[in-house]
């Protein structure tokens, strides 16, 4: 357990010390403060309302996908795979040595997710006088999350495969994130098409507050379901997988 | 030479540049009947023609492009880092050659990509037997999906050489492209563009200029950071300042930077489309996302009366030029008045009588000193006219369509007009391939070399004239008196007919006669239909419009059924609402504040239209339970109150405040004339409704005056009644 600490402290430390991070810091605030400037409240709703957080973690959500797979790629850089040459030399396992850096990297995605909500509440609070932490968090674990922990674990498989690869993934993520193809509720993997569709399912003579998984569809919240399991089995297979190195 | 051959042959044997092709082909295929995803009260209701899906088309297509593009170049051009063979290509070739070269491989590939769309957009309309429009594809293929691809390639060219990262590459090309595709602003869409769609009739050549300036923009805009990449080009084992200092062109290379740099940020500042000054700006800023409808907003309440104008305009394919003369009622004293036009437009001539006159102008605005008494002030004018906002136009000049509505202001009018009865008359001379639908009646037709001179007259209440041409044909019919003429593309008669929308426009108007009184002007009702470029409908003096959704659909649905249902009952919901205005808005005018509106009463009459010719239950699923879910929505809403609107910036509250108030005038307004129908009764009400249109024809009336002539108390009349009437 020290073992992972010690390398979870070195990765992480790694990680924030890099240029690149700082980039994606500077991305992830610039799509904030352009999320905030189009944000005026669903169907009337406040716009720190729960629906409206929802449409915010909508937009947000591929962004920080985006991050995610970036991040996920250092791990599977050529640098890497000429390091585990010699790591993977001596007797070890495949989860000890990805899991410090998939931690670390989920870690600086959730670092700078932290940043940008509280930017989201702070901004909230000097406009409207409220946080909404509650809307801002719900619809966080109910729109990013399952998306992210999708992306995290596609991102891992994807990465075993072949590390270049991940830019093809970081490519589908931005393309699908943006780009409203028809699809069932169920296999909204960013929330876009719950963007077109929250209009018709927010009514305000029935919506008085009421948190967000009482206002979602059902196959939405189980298509939400089905992407964090997914997400989470896909990394869990990438860690513990036995890696082949080849000479 | 060699080195790009080999590097050519290299590069198109990966698998990433097929791995790009296969998607653009995709996409393309995909995008070709995209219109079944667009907007589901419109749209997707349509008869498919090559025409219309091929901006649609390439605006998907131009994603796959930019995207296949980015990873390529990307990839390709950090390989050699990549697999650690960076010293020894550097020494074999040079880097700024194999720089070059690798670039130039990647525009070849943008060519390739461009040319894979183009056939695979020329072979789905062939497949699914569609005519072929050589004009349409050659224009997406090189104005819009080129330009994309290129754009791309030199973002992630001059990224990845600027920053010496591949996942600053990345994440560079992201943003912007996060940025392209989520902004309205059309000078930022460089792989979408602000014409979604184009029109089965009306032409595409007015958009050319603004779809290539913006393409120009983003080029010259990326073309910057390309060059700034050149310059910080690493040389192996330099950082970015020695780097540059070694660059051996670098003057050259970094004016160049700055260039590009200036000509972009110079040319979206001073872009030349936009009427920024247009008092329409934020209606249609509206508009544009909100409703698809203009709003009246109530006569014209201003000092200047206004008795008579002469207006004689030359339209050619992209410019309009003109002279009118205003008889302005007696001043007691000399004052300066303030003329509104179009902010392209400019004055060339001001006189009174025969004296030429000073004075000054700004954008948007002319002011002029008029002298006591009763004068005639001519104004000679012209210019490229400009638009509000793009995406729903209310002004357009091209080769086959022209819309000048009145919010444009093509004919200047004084900011503070009066209202009262004007006689307009004029000329207005076309190219000769394009048919007119004047304001008020037709006087004369005469071929000018080729040109035509259309002639015509009207008596109106206000200046609100607007001018509608295209490649028309005219369907005449007489409805107990009343001559309408129905101005329409050739090619959507056949879908007319078999929805049978010329009956359906005699039993409008039929119904408001039997209801209301007779038509109210002396001149024939014109229906015309107009572009995607305009949705929704319009309704100005005797002319209605509708777009072409309403007069192109399908003839059947998805599974072979006949649509008569939600796409032609908003088709007829959304023209009996636009006849409608021609006795309240254009007849009868309304004065005062929200929710108080012709829009109101032009909404109840065309759901009464829908409840007499179809049943009350298709009415009210039509009106009353959208009315009243929007009213809901405007009281129970955040930001119904003024303190809470006090807290957006102004440009936002602007919006909001528009919001609220279009929500007032076309929900608000008819639920409370649907609790005045409850309680005076069905009778008395329509009676009522009849007395006031013909006692105020060609007046103005308030909401206080109207509700005294139906004999019941303003005060009770409310929205809550209907709420607790059907138990809400």
């Amino acid at each position: 357990m020290s073992i992972f600490m010690t390398t979870l402290g070195y990765e992480l430390r790694r990680i924030l010390l890099m240029k690149k991070y700082g980039y994606m810091v500077l991305v992830a605030l610039l799509m904030a403060a352009y999320v905030l400037s189009i944000n005026s409240g669903v169907s009337g709703t406040a716009p720190f309302s729960p629906p409206s957080a929802a449409m915010i973690m909508a937009l947000m959500g591929p962004v920080w996908s985006c991050i995610a797979v970036l991040l996920i790629r250092d791990t599977f850089s050529e640098k890497e795979r000429a390091v585990r040459r010699i790591l993977f030399s001596a007797p070890r396992s495949t989860a000890a040595y990805f899991a410090p850096k998939v931690a670390s990297a989920l870690l600086a995605l959730l670092l700078i997710i932290t940043v940008t909500i509280v930017i989201f509440a702070c901004a909230f609070r000097f406009t409207y006088g409220e946080w909404a932490w509650s809307a801002l968090l719900s619809s966080l674990a109910y729109i990013a999350l399952p998306a992210l922990l999708f992306t995290f674990g596609a991102a891992l498989v994807v990465g075993r495969m072949h590390g270049n690869a991940l830019y093809a993934l970081f490519l589908c993520v931005i393309a699908l994130g943006l780009f409203n193809i028809k699809r069932p509720l169920m296999t909204d993997w960013f929330g876009n098409v719950l963007q077109i569709t929250i209009e018709y399912i927010i009514d305000l003579r029935a919506y008085a507050g009421e948190p967000l998984h009482a206002v979602l569809p059902g196959d939405f919240l189980w298509g939400r379901a089905a992407l964090s399991v997914l997400g989470m089995g896909m990394a869990a297979f990438a860690i513990y997988k036995p890696m082949r190195i080849r000479s | 030479m060699r080195l790009l051959t080999n590097e050519a042959r290299l590069f198109f044997r990966g698998k990433l540049p097929l791995l790009g092709i296969a998607a653009v082909l995709g996409f393309s295929v995909y995008g070709v009947f995209s219109l079944s995803g667009a907007d589901p009260f419109s749209m997707r209701y349509m008869n498919l023609s090559a025409t219309l899906s091929a901006m649609g088309t390439a605006r998907i297509a131009a994603i796959a492009c930019a995207l296949a593009v980015a990873l390529n170049a990307l990839l390709y051009l950090s390989k050699d880092r990549r697999s650690n063979a960076e010293p020894l290509t550097l020494s074999a070739t040079g880097g700024r050659q194999l720089t070059l070269a690798r670039n130039m491989v990647l525009l070849l590939y943008s060519l390739l990509l461009c040319a894979v769309y183009a056939a695979a957009v020329a072979v789905t309309w062939q497949a699914a037997g569609l005519d072929f429009d050589a004009a349409a594809l050659v224009f997406t293929a090189f104005a819009v999906v080129l330009p994309a691809a290129l754009c791309a390639l030199l973002l992630c060219a001059g990224l990845y050489l600027l920053t010496d990262s591949l996942d600053v590459g990345f994440l560079g090309f992201g943003a912007f492209f996060f940025v392209s595709l989520l902004s309205r602003d059309y000078r930022m869409q460089w792989i979408g563009t602000h014409v979604s769609w184009f029109s089965d009739f009306a032409g595409f050549s007015m958009h050319i200029p603004s779809i290539l300036y913006g393409r120009l923009l983003a080029l010259t805009g990326f073309g910057a950071f390309f060059a700034a990449g050149l310059l910080a080009m690493r040389h192996h084992g330099l950082g970015f300042a020695a780097s540059v200092r070694r660059q051996p062109a670098k003057i050259p290379l970094a004016a160049c930077a700055l260039l590009l740099a200036a000509v972009c940020v110079g040319g979206a500042i001073g872009e030349p489309f936009l009427d920024r000054y247009s008092p329409l700006m934020a209606r249609a800023e509206l508009s544009a996302f909100g409703t698809s409808e203009d709003m009246d907003t109530g006569a014209a309440l201003g000092d200047v009366r206004v008795t008579e104008v002469v207006s004689d305009v030359m339209i050619d394919s992209s410019s309009i030029s003109g002279k009118v003369a205003y008889r302005i009622a007696a001043q007691d004293e000399a004052r300066r008045i303030a003329f509104l036009l179009n902010g392209g437009l400019s004055v060339k001539r001001a006189a009174i009588g025969d004296r030429e006159i000073t004075f000054t102008q700004g954008e948007g605005k002319v002011w002029i000193d008029l002298p006591a008494g009763e004068e005639t002030l001519s104004l000679e004018y012209g210019g490229h006219m400009k638009t509000p906002v793009m995406g729903s136009y209310p002004c357009l000049i091209g080769e086959d369509s022209v819309y000048l509505q009145e919010g444009s202001y093509w004919l200047p009018q004084p900011e503070e007009l009066a209202a009262g009865n004007v006689t307009i008359t004029g000329s207005v001379t076309l190219p000769s391939g394009l048919t007119l639908a004047t304001p008020g009646r037709l006087t004369e037709k005469t071929q000018q070399g080729s040109n035509t001179l259309w002639r015509y007259e009207a008596q109106a209440f206000s200046l609100d004239a607007a001018l509608y041409a295209g490649r028309y044909e005219i369907s005449s019919f007489d409805v107990d008196g009343v001559p309408v003429e129905v101005y329409h593309s050739a090619k959507h008669a056949e879908a007319m007919r078999h929805f049978g929308l010329e009956d359906e426009i005699a039993a409008i108007v039929a119904y408001y006669q039997k209801k209301l009184g007779p038509y109210p002007f002396d001149a024939p009702l014109k229906v015309v239909e107009t572009s995607l470029y305009k949705t929704g409908g319009h309704s100005s003096l005797n002319i209605v419009t509708a777009a072409e959704t309403a007069f192109n659909m399908l003839p059947t649905d998805a599974s072979g059924e006949t649509l008569a249902s939600f796409a032609y009952l908003n088709a007829v919901d959304l023209i009996a609402h636009e006849i409608a205005h021609q006795w309240w808005g254009s007849g009868a005018q309304i004065a005062g504040e929200a929710p108080w509106s012709s829009e109101g009463l032009a909404q109840l009459m065309a759901n009464a239209y829908l409840a007499d010719a179809f049943s009350q239950e298709t009415a009210d699923s039509m009106g009353l339970y959208a009315w009243l879910s929007s009213v809901t929505e405007l009281r129970n809403g955040y930001f119904s109150s003024e303190e809470k609107l006090e807290k957006l910036s102004a440009a936002k509250r602007a919006e909001k405040e528009m919001e609220l108030t279009s929500a007032s005038l076309y929900y608000e307004m008819p639920l409370l004339l649907l609790d005045m129908r409850r309680q005076l009764g069905e009778n008395a009400f329509w009676d009522g409704i009849a007395r006031v249109y013909q006692e105020r024809c060609a007046q103005a009336i308030t909401y206080q005056e109207f509700c005294e002539k139906m004999g019941i108390e303003e005060g009770a009349v409310s929205v809550e009644h209907l709420y607790d009437n059907i138990g809400l």
